[in-house]
């Protein structure tokens, strides 16, 4: 992957971070670390149908007032599948054999998020993420692959709940959806992630 | 409470992290057939195939005789062939005897080789010929190489070739696998295969 076509799609979440909000450096903060379900949707449905098991998330938050948060989010999800042996026509060409599919999609955002009952022990909250989507997707057929590994801008918003424990240590809950922008190497990719996780900080 | 929690979490994290893989080696196996979609394969009556399965080397000189495949193999492949063929109403003849189709099938094992093979190294089988083989009204299989096992059929009608003309193969067969395992599976792998081949293959039916 060119480092072009890298700070293209990481150059949004970068100059949000950096560039619009100079002084957040100031701030409180906490960290996130989460594991994710993801749930495909759209043409990442097409491709694989299955629920994805492997998925984590981490991210920075600012808390520059009491009920918005800015940061950063980086996101894995893997999914994968296996056809079972089947012949695929293509013109006059069939092909039989089993077929193996395997998508790895990795995220990195800009997130704001505004948060409900601030310094309550339950704090709701929902929120915007605006970034890159970096695709590795590879279809395995016998001994032979096809790779494709595209970037997709990607607009990612999500709702959740946090629920504070002590220390600043909080239990979390969510629901991100991701959205991919289609361009001329893959059709739009989407997934719903369902996550539970901590975050520790202030 | 909150060590279990965070325990928890670790477990989540690791859960499910290893995505589904081949588990057999017959799930590698894969194969291709192709063919020319405007020659009337209906109209023909006799086909021949040689009793061998001449085994690529890459290093063969013309007038060298070819190496064969081992019969436990070849043979599977051969017989399977001929009862496929028979099966679909074809008749099978002697290469003297003027057929209407030639099967040539040839085997691979190199991992980077080119299905190219120059037609004077059937001159053991089949003398005469051309230059080289054509594929006319598709393309032949989308790859330039074959991994490590991989079997080709090709087969051709040769009335009205003339010596030094390119062969026009109007059906392909490729079968490609990893060539592991007993020598029992092997055959099984190879027969289950050849016969798959020709059951995506109903244009060469003439029942």
């Amino acid at each position: 992957m060119s480092t072009s076509r890298i700070m293209k799609y990481v150059g949004v979440p970068a100059v949000l971070a950096l560039f619009a909000f100079p002084s957040l450096a100031q701030t409180d903060g906490f960290f996130m670390a989460r594991y994710q379900v993801g749930v495909p949707r759209g043409y990442t449905k097409e491709y694989i149908d299955r629920t994805s098991w492997r998925g984590f998330s981490v991210g920075y938050r600012w808390i520059p007032d009491e009920t918005v948060t800015f940061g950063i989010d980086l996101a894995w999800q893997g999914y994968d599948k296996q056809n079972d042996y089947n012949t695929y026509e293509v013109g006059t060409a069939s092909i039989s054999g089993v077929q193996y599919r395997y998508q790895n999609t990795f995220q990195i955002s800009g997130q704001a998020e505004y948060v409900f009952n601030r310094g309550g022990d339950i704090r709701p909250y929902a929120g915007l993420g605006l970034g890159g989507l970096y695709i590795r997707r590879l279809t395995s057929f016998g001994l032979f692959e096809v790779e494709q590994n595209p970037w997709q801008f990607m607009l990612r918003p999500g709702v959740g709940c946090s629920f504070y424990m002590s220390n600043g240590t909080a239990f979390l809950i969510g629901l991100d959806y991701m959205e991919g922008f289609k361009n001329a190497e893959l059709d739009s990719q989407s997934n719903l992630a369902i996550t539970v996780g901590f975050l520790f900080g202030s | 409470m909150k060590q279990l929690a965070y325990g928890l979490f670790i477990l989540l994290l690791f859960t499910g992290c290893i995505p589904e893989q081949p588990t057999y080696i017959d799930e590698l196996d894969l194969v291709y057939t192709n063919y020319t979609p405007d020659f009337n394969f209906f109209e023909k009556q006799t086909y021949a195939v040689p009793d061998s399965v001449v085994r690529y080397t890459g290093n063969l000189g013309e007038g060298d005789a070819p190496e064969m495949v081992k019969p436990i193999y070849g043979d599977a492949l051969i017989q399977k062939i001929k009862d496929n063929m028979n099966n679909f109403g074809w008749i099978e003849v002697g290469i003297g005897e003027d057929p209407d189709m030639v099967l040539l099938p040839i085997a691979f094992s190199s991992t980077t080789v080119n299905y190219y093979y120059p037609w004077y190294n059937w001159g053991w089988y089949y003398p005469g010929g051309g230059y080289g083989w054509y594929y006319p009204g598709y393309y032949p299989p989308a790859v330039t190489s074959y991994s490590t096992g991989t079997l080709l059929v090709q087969m051709i009608h040769p009335d009205g070739q003339e010596d030094g003309e390119s062969i026009p193969v109007h059906w392909v067969m490729v079968i490609d696998g990893l060539f592991e395992g007993s020598a029992s599976s092997i055959v099984n792998r190879i027969e289950r295969n050849t016969d798959q081949g020709f059951k995506q293959s109903p244009y060469l039916n003439k029942q």
